[in-house]
């Protein structure tokens, strides 16, 4: 598979909120829209899906414009809803419909997902909670997976939720309704609802905001498997740890404009290694000064150094040893995702990461 | 820009299933379809209470058994015979013990009238140029007999009195029943309204159509509109549009929901329009068994819309108009991004309505041509309108034909504007998108184009 989104701009009247974007993935992988509140993430998305009209640009599926057509597309959108009056097996009923799921399969897949995203008892009010629940809360997929051709994979994170350890009949109940739902298990039928047609492409916008930190642990497992799937996934996201540990490409948009694109570990290499964790025994920040330096952060000796290069770096630690300091820990590494983000939009945007 | 109708049979079939699950719905069809039900049998019951309040005022009518004078003294001044065998079949006389006078007994019969006798004299009057016959009724000064019993045994004597005085000149019962049949006079008419009487249809049956016509598309396209704009605030509030703006051609999405609560509606109109009829038929019969009370259908003229012709015209006619009203109640809707910009996005659609209604109940007294053929053609207002005007007479079919085609063209160019919108609208959640911005985006300029959303 290919996508490229090529020289992709918006304008509203006279201001520009999408500038010139471009960017391509050549094989499956994740790809991050990064930016600050404004910068233009959604509003690439959305013209990516065709929702908005681009005054320029093209996105292209294996060569051909990029549309649900041309694409099994799953979208998790920013501004999420549901019928609030309606119930929600329904509602995912339809969304399957309109991608034109064949029933049967529809109802093996919200089972599946149901299961999988711990939300069975919101949609299957009353049905008997079962066994399989067990190995699903220990953030495995459920056994069902297998029956349903679902790709899985391993994943290193582990859930921690209410097992369930048999077969409790429950009375039958009225079928539940998002507004009985809270904001994050909402989260999680709409979820289930861009996955319901199994897609190719995923575009998640924002997927992990409003969720909790067992809730994120879900998801991020279920993003792991898709990638081992050999799924394509597009996100946007605020929180750096969870694109760092997803993505292999990025682009940050700031004011309407990508300011860094590219290959992550490229982008990472070509900061060079700048951030050196350093553990001593005692005080160095005379030999600091000297090797020219600067100090971050500092708490009983264990500091948090800026340096030019791995030149410096290494002069440093020759002044150290040279002076008989006793080194216990001595860590050269590049910039996180965050320190690159914060230094590309401007630290009057950090607030907003 | 290529119009679309992908995802439109989901829409529907999910928006209609919807509807008839959501208590709020079904509470609504239910609560209609009763009062349509109930319609005819309020309408009869007021009837009946104004008919009795009517006939407590007027006393215009006298019952045989309800009499108060107990003998009539009948003194025949005149040579045209009458006898009680004439007067046997009389619904008043001929319950009652009849005394014939002679001319003679009268002045004596006169001063010894009792409170419960009713004096009749037949004279006749010489003096003009032709002899006039005069029927009197006479009652004592403390006569327990009212005016209105009083004049009722006149008249009706009278009545008999003149078929014999016909049949005294010898002519024949059909002759006879031509006279006494008498002549019917109205109003001076406009030659419209005659050429309307000559078309077989009369002012009473044209009221009865335009009201009822005009009442139920009325119902129709309140109730339709306000669930669609509803319908669509409600997705785009609850940032559903998103989702399903990928999946979902933009009119589809409108159509859909369009067509969904048409079903609904016109589900209503003909639970609710058939249970009235069985309802206002059970009130009729017990009333007629009763005898009591007015029946609406005889203070409106419904048979004109009962014709087989006329009903096809008016489905044809409500679905036009519904369609109409509903996709600029969906174009309207989508404009808005919450429930409180729904009420102000309804006005404009409710303002035509309302006009349209107004002058539908006013069409039966419209007779200039002109303005009966203008008022037709105006997109809209003329769905109101045409139907009536024409299945009353008052417009040709080319009329009626052009009328059909200027409203369908609407319709097509507001479904166009929506397709051509609707996507930009829905992702729009700021102020409502006034109407000219909406045409703007449609229809944009090539150098410079809206950009409200």
């Amino acid at each position: 598979m290919s996508l490229i989104v090529r020289d992709l701009s918006k304008k509203y009247g006279e201001k520009t909120v999408v500038d010139h974007i471009s960017f391509q993935m050549n094989g499956p992988g994740v790809y991050a829209l990064l930016g600050t509140n404004g910068a233009g993430k959604t509003t690439t998305i959305r013209m990516m899906l065709d929702m908005l009209e681009k005054d320029s640009g093209e996105v292209l599926w294996n060569d051909k414009p990029l549309s649900f057509t041309t694409c099994n597309i799953g979208y998790l959108a920013e501004e999420r809803g549901l019928y609030p009056k309606y119930p929600i097996i329904d509602q995912l009923r339809y969304f399957a419909k309109l991608r034109g799921v064949s029933d049967e399969v529809t109802e093996q897949r919200i089972r599946y997902w149901a299961e999988r995203l711990n939300v069975e008892e919101y949609i299957f009010p009353g049905k008997a909670a079962t066994a399989e629940g067990t190995a699903n809360a220990e953030g495995a997929a459920p056994a069902s997976n297998q029956a349903f051709g679902f790709h899985t994979g391993g994943s290193a994170v582990r859930v921690i939720s209410t097992p369930r350890t048999a077969k409790t009949p429950v009375k039958k109940e009225k079928p539940r309704t998002p507004d009985q739902l809270s904001k994050g298990n909402q989260q999680k039928i709409q979820f289930m609802i861009a996955m319901i047609s199994d897609p190719e492409l995923l575009i998640l916008d924002e997927p992990f905001s409003g969720l909790d930190p067992v809730n994120s642990d879900i998801l991020r497992s279920v993003i792991h498997e898709q990638i081992d799937a050999g799924k394509t996934i597009i996100m946007s996201s605020h929180q750096m740890p969870a694109v760092e540990e997803f993505c292999t490409d990025i682009t940050i948009l700031h004011r309407s404009r990508a300011v860094v694109s590219g290959n992550l570990n490229e982008i990472k290499k070509s900061y060079g290694r700048i951030n050196l964790s350093l553990k001593t025994e005692e005080d160095i920040s005379a030999y600091a000064r000297q090797a020219g330096v600067t100090i971050l952060n500092e708490k009983e000796h264990e500091y948090d150094i800026r340096v030019t290069g791995q030149d410096q770096a290494l002069d440093l630690l020759k002044l150290l040893v040279d002076n008989r300091i006793c080194v216990v820990r001595f860590d050269l590494r590049e910039p996180s995702l965050h320190e690159i983000f914060v230094k590309e939009v401007g630290a009057d945007n950090e607030d907003q990461v | 820009m290529k119009i679309r109708f992908n995802g439109l049979r989901e829409v529907f079939s999910f928006t209609l299933r919807e509807t008839f699950k959501d208590k709020r719905y079904r509470s609504s069809f239910i609560g209609m379809i009763v009062m349509l039900i109930l319609m005819p049998v309020i309408s009869n019951v007021s009837g009946l209470a104004g008919a009795n309040a009517a006939s407590s005022s007027f006393e215009v009518s006298v019952d045989a058994d309800g009499l108060a004078a107990e003998r009539v003294l009948i003194c025949n001044e005149t040579d045209i015979p009458v006898t009680a065998e004439d007067l046997k079949e009389n619904a008043l006389l001929g319950t009652l013990p009849l005394v014939f006078l002679t001319p003679e007994e009268k002045d004596a019969a006169l001063s010894g009238l009792t409170d419960k006798e009713v004096l009749l004299v037949a004279s006749r009057n010489d003096s003009g140029p032709l002899p006039v016959y005069e029927i009197s009724g006479i009652v004592s000064d403390e006569s327990d007999i009212t005016a209105n019993e009083q004049e009722s045994l006149r008249d009706s004597f009278a009545e008999d009195y003149s078929v014999l005085r016909y049949e005294s000149l010898n002519l024949s019962k059909a002759a006879i029943g031509g006279i006494t049949g008498g002549v019917s006079v109205a109003s001076p008419i406009s030659e419209e309204k005659y050429r309307v009487g000559e078309l077989g249809v009369t002012s009473d049956e044209l009221f009865g159509t335009a009201m009822l016509f005009s009442v139920a598309l009325m119902i129709l396209v309140s109730l339709s509109t306000s669930f669609i704009i509803s319908s669509l605030v409600e997705e785009k509030s609850s940032r559903l549009v998103d989702m399903l703006i990928t999946s979902v051609d933009p009119l589809s999405l409108v159509l859909g929901k369009i067509l969904a609560m048409m079903c609904y509606v016109f589900a209503v109109l003909i639970f609710g329009g058939g249970g009235a009829m069985i309802s206002s038929k059970v009130v009729s019969a017990i009333m007629g068994r009763t005898g009591t009370g007015v029946n609406v259908s005889e203070i409106f003229d419904f048979s004109l819309i009962m014709k087989p012709v006329n009903l096809v015209i008016i489905v044809l006619a409500f679905v036009l108009a519904y369609m109409l009203y509903a996709v600029a109640a969906g174009i309207a809707g989508s404009a808005c991004s919450n429930p409180e910009d729904s009420q102000h996005a309804l006005s404009p659609i409710m303002f035509l309505s309302m006009g349209g209604y107004i002058l539908a109940i006013l069409a039966p007294t419209i007779t200039d041509q002109t303005a009966c053929i203008a008022l037709s053609l105006v997109p809209f207002l003329s769905t109101y309108i045409a139907p009536v005007m024409f299945m009353g007479g008052r417009i040709a079919l080319p009329v009626f034909l052009l009328f059909f085609l200027i409203n369908v063209a609407t319709l097509l160019f507001l479904s166009l504007i929506c397709a051509r919108t609707y996507r930009r609208l829905a992702m729009n959640d700021g102020a409502r998108v006034p109407l000219k911005t909406i045409f703007r985006m449609a229809f944009p300029k090539k150098e410079k184009e809206a950009a409200h959303v």
